[in-house]
């Protein structure tokens, strides 16, 4: 699923300008052939379609098992030096391009999380804030956590212009209601139960 | 007398026209400040809220108007009305919703904060877990983020 993403999101970016094959250097015929290939590398252009050319590459089984990388990979050291410090330098290198992808992948994937939850929950933030604002504040805690959209909601202080502790007030401590007021900045409008619980905490 | 002869039509999102008293066309305060700016239109287009939705606000309003207008006994009206409200709104959550973003639109401000409170005292005492399966809600926080959220408010998840 998440990797779909990524290919609408890279397709999108390449389709305004793939007109020239992958790889190809006829854009700078000026330039030696050493100079080219840096150059067309360090375009962006280069640099996503290579990424999508990857990621297009369709199923088979030569991914079920990892011998097609280990080849590659042995290979690819061994055309290096032999040099060990530069051997270390290439698995670091690789292990960081993959963690990046790796990375890039799971914030695509929660991005399409977050965006699937806005169509479940279609009330717009103010009225969602509405909505929080009636919940005592444990229970708001507990909807926080749900989801980052209603985290952001959770967090706007006309939601603690109310501060109802009642429901937990053996787990909370002084340190809890500072927060919470803190959080509440200036709609708080301090309750009788906010008085009847400081004076507990005194 | 004049005033609650006088109709008008709201026309649905589909076009289907409701014809209302202008009491009841009142409640809508979008549409009583339509009427206020001398807006002498008999057919008002409500755009964005479909014919299930403008049925179900316009019958909050009218039952509202009706007990309104009803002189004496009214703590009976006023627990009659109560009693219609919370039948009115015991309807699936995205009927819910719906008729929040309605009341929100038109400015029904009573039917907008009885629907809020429900979907609050739905979500109220409710594990994270739960309102997300009540809600078709997915988890989109990394784990690292869950922790720091579940961590700055560590009393809140407490038995």
């Amino acid at each position: 699923m998440a990797v779909d993403i990524c290919f609408a999101s890279c397709r999108r970016m390449d389709s305004g300008q793939a007109k020239t094959p992958i790889g190809s250097l006829s854009s700078s015929p000026t330039q030696t052939p050493n100079s080219l290939s840096l150059a067309s590398h360090s375009s962006p252009r280069h640099f996503e379609s290579t990424i999508l050319s990857f990621l297009l590459l369709p199923d088979s089984p030569l991914f079920s098992n990892s011998s097609s990388f280990d080849r590659v990979l042995h290979d690819f050291l061994s055309t290096s030096s032999d040099d060990d410090s530069a051997h270390d330098q290439l698995i670091d290198r690789t292990l960081q391009r993959v963690s990046l992808l790796l990375e890039s992948t799971k914030r695509c994937f929660h991005k399409r999380l977050t965006l699937y939850n806005s169509v479940s929950w279609f009330l717009p933030q103010d009225l969602t804030i509405k909505v929080f604002s009636m919940l005592d504040t444990k229970s708001l805690m507990q909807v926080a956590a749900c989801c980052t959209m209603f985290s952001k909601s959770a967090m706007d202080p006309l939601c603690y212009s109310h501060i109802d502790l009642t429901t937990a007030s053996t787990h909370v401590d002084d340190v809890v209601l500072r927060t919470m007021i803190h959080r509440a900045g200036n709609k708080l409008r301090l309750q009788l139960l906010v008085y009847i619980f400081l004076m507990f905490c005194i | 007398m004049s005033e609650s002869n006088k109709k008008i039509s709201l026309i649905s999102s589909e076009g289907e026209a409701f014809e209302v008293s202008e009491a009841v066309a009142r409640e809508f305060e979008i549409v009583a400040h339509m009427l206020e700016d001398g807006c002498s239109g008999s057919s008002i287009p409500i755009t964005t809220v479909d014919s299930n939705i403008l049925g179900k606000v316009i019958e909050y309003c009218t039952k509202h108007v009706e007990v309104g207008n009803v002189e004496g006994n009214s703590e009976k009206a006023e627990k009659d009305l109560e009693e219609f409200d919370k039948r009115f709104i015991a309807v699936e959550m995205n009927t819910l919703f719906s008729l929040i973003l309605a009341a929100n639109y038109l400015n029904v401000k009573g039917l907008l904060n009885i629907g809020c409170q429900k979907v609050a005292d739905t979500i109220k005492d409710m594990k994270p877990e739960e309102v997300r399966s009540i809600f078709n809600i997915e988890n989109d926080y990394t784990p690292a983020e869950e922790e720091v959220v579940r961590k700055e408010n560590e009393w809140a998840f407490q038995p």
